[in-house]
């Protein structure tokens, strides 16, 4: 007997172009409950701007986005409400961790999600203090975010969008850049969250890391279509 | 050392999670507008005009921005208006209400600047000034509309503007467009993680210029160290390639005679 999985992200015939210039061509994508796609291609066949949109960063000119069936557009963004749960839901490691951090501290930067979020102080700190556990982060969590080396950015970002708990982690292109050992480790990581129940949506060019984590692999083509 | 992690029990559940409704406005405006500013930036010149040089057009503008300022005859101004507005329709809707509006503002802003003249016996001078300031916006608005930022300052050198100088100028509004994206990247991650009641909204706004500000640091040490390697040593030339063609420029220039003798016309009509 089969279970009917719960979708959570459905793109239906999705079209996007940047000025004139097209980045998604009718692209329908699905991804259910606790489900890991991989999403690969090469540069410049959308994958990023895939990603964006997923994360209501940019909207569909043609074609439609759908989150726990609820169709995300502009005009539903602008709820703010609805806008705050859905990217409370949606956590977006960017590919260039500079730009994901902001606070003063590595400390600073976990607890801003949950502080967001309403939480006690108490809960804050177990929060903060878990996920620097987890990614040991221990010898870091004083240290300016700016000041860091590329792992330890990755690992930063990585731990400010955990500290939200998001019910889907959105990671662009998670092991650019990045060492041999780091690598090893940010796949076992990621393994034990998808084990943990976590959705995952990952974009990346290394076939072996995505064979490994992904339950199913989304080939994007040149000519920004999925094949 | 063991790599192994064990998840926390929190993450291990569904979050439960509902925001409270809360205005959000101050980052999706400052979002837009960044926005707007890169892509006029980069959508600047993108739009054709007649094909004629970019200097031949800078040259033109900039002459017809002196003559302007110069003229005494309000007939003169009245009949530049005429033709900007009768080009301003030619061009895109986006960009016509761009050019005006930028333009009309300028002047209003002059216009308020102007007001004690109109109490001490200068009205005239008022509609003067507005009218000199909406034509001297609005011809630099049209012309950042047809030419792109490159080619502008290309064309500078052929005017025999330093070398040095306009090498800055263009590594200026490289790094401009380059940290208005580390900017905008940031606002995105920030208003992504604004999931809720932002007590300290501010202060998180704070660290976007102040990361910028660190970042064009950095990029500007490793754009010198780069520079150094290639042999740099302060000075920068280029060579000139502006070449003049009577196919291409002969619009503009039968403009700027038209002009130059309608000019010299009305002021000896004053005279």
């Amino acid at each position: 007997m089969t279970e009917e999985k719960e979708k959570l992200i459905e793109l239906d015939r999705v079209c996007f172009a940047y000025d004139g210039q097209i980045a998604l061509r009718y692209v329908s994508l699905c991804v259910c409950k606790r489900e890991c796609v991989a999403l690969m291609g090469d540069n410049g066949c959308g994958k990023s701007t895939l990603l964006k949109l997923v994360n209501g960063l940019i909207f569909p000119e043609e074609g439609r986005f759908f989150f726990h069936g609820r169709e995300i557009t502009e005009e539903t963004l602008k709820d703010s409400r609805f806008s705050k749960w859905f990217h409370q839901k949606m956590g977006f490691v960017f590919q260039n961790s500079d730009i994901q951090l902001f606070c003063g501290s590595v400390w600073e930067e976990i607890a801003f999600g949950p502080r967001q979020m309403g939480l006690s102080e108490e809960e804050v700190v177990v929060r903060v203090e878990d996920v620097i556990s987890l990614l040991k982060l221990e010898k870091l969590r004083d240290r300016a975010p700016y000041h860091l080396s590329g792992g330890e950015k990755r690992k930063t970002a990585l731990a400010c969008i955990l500290s939200m708990n998001p019910e889907v982690l959105v990671l662009d292109e998670p092991l650019a850049g990045l060492d041999r050992r780091t690598r090893e480790w940010l796949t076992d990581f990621l393994m034990e969250l998808k084990e943990a129940g976590k959705t995952l949506l990952i974009s990346t060019h290394d076939e072996e890391f995505a064979r490994r984590l992904a339950d199913r692999l989304v080939i994007m083509s040149e000519e920004h279509e999925i094949l | 050392m063991s790599d192994t992690t064990s998840i926390p029990k929190w993450m291990r559940e569904e979050e439960t999670y509902t925001p409270a409704g809360g205005r959000d406005g101050f980052l999706v405006k400052s979002m837009l507008r960044l926005m707007s500013v890169l892509v006029k930036m980069r959508a600047g010149g993108s739009i054709g005009d007649m094909g004629a040089s970019a200097p031949v057009k800078v040259f033109y503008t900039l002459y017809l921005i002196v003559l302007i300022a110069c003229s005494r005859n309000w007939f003169f101004s009245l009949t530049i208006l005429a033709g900007f507005l009768v080009r301003l329709c030619f061009l895109p809707s986006k960009t016509l209400r761009r050019c005006f509006f930028t333009a009309f503002y300028a002047a209003l802003f002059s216009l308020l600047l102007m007001v004690p003249a109109f109490f001490m016996g200068s009205p005239r001078a008022i509609l003067n000034i507005f009218g000199k300031v909406f034509l001297s916006v609005g011809l630099i608005q049209m012309l950042s509309a047809t030419t792109s930022w490159n080619r502008i300052t290309e064309s500078l050198r052929s005017f025999c503007v330093p070398d040095i100088f306009l090498f800055t100028l263009d590594i200026t509004l490289k790094y401009i467009v380059l940290l208005g994206d580390i900017c905008l990247g940031m606002l995105s991650a920030l208003s992504l993680r604004s999931v809720g009641k932002n007590r300290s909204r501010t202060q998180s706004f704070a660290g976007v210029p102040g990361v910028a500000f660190l970042k064009s640091k950095e990029m500007g040490e490793e754009m010198y160290g780069a520079m150094v390697c290639r042999g740099f040593e302060g000075t920068y030339h280029r060579p000139r390639h502006f070449c003049f063609s009577l196919k291409r420029d002969v619009w503009y220039l039968l403009l700027v005679t038209f002009v130059t003798i309608w000019f010299i016309y009305l002021e000896r009509a004053i005279v």
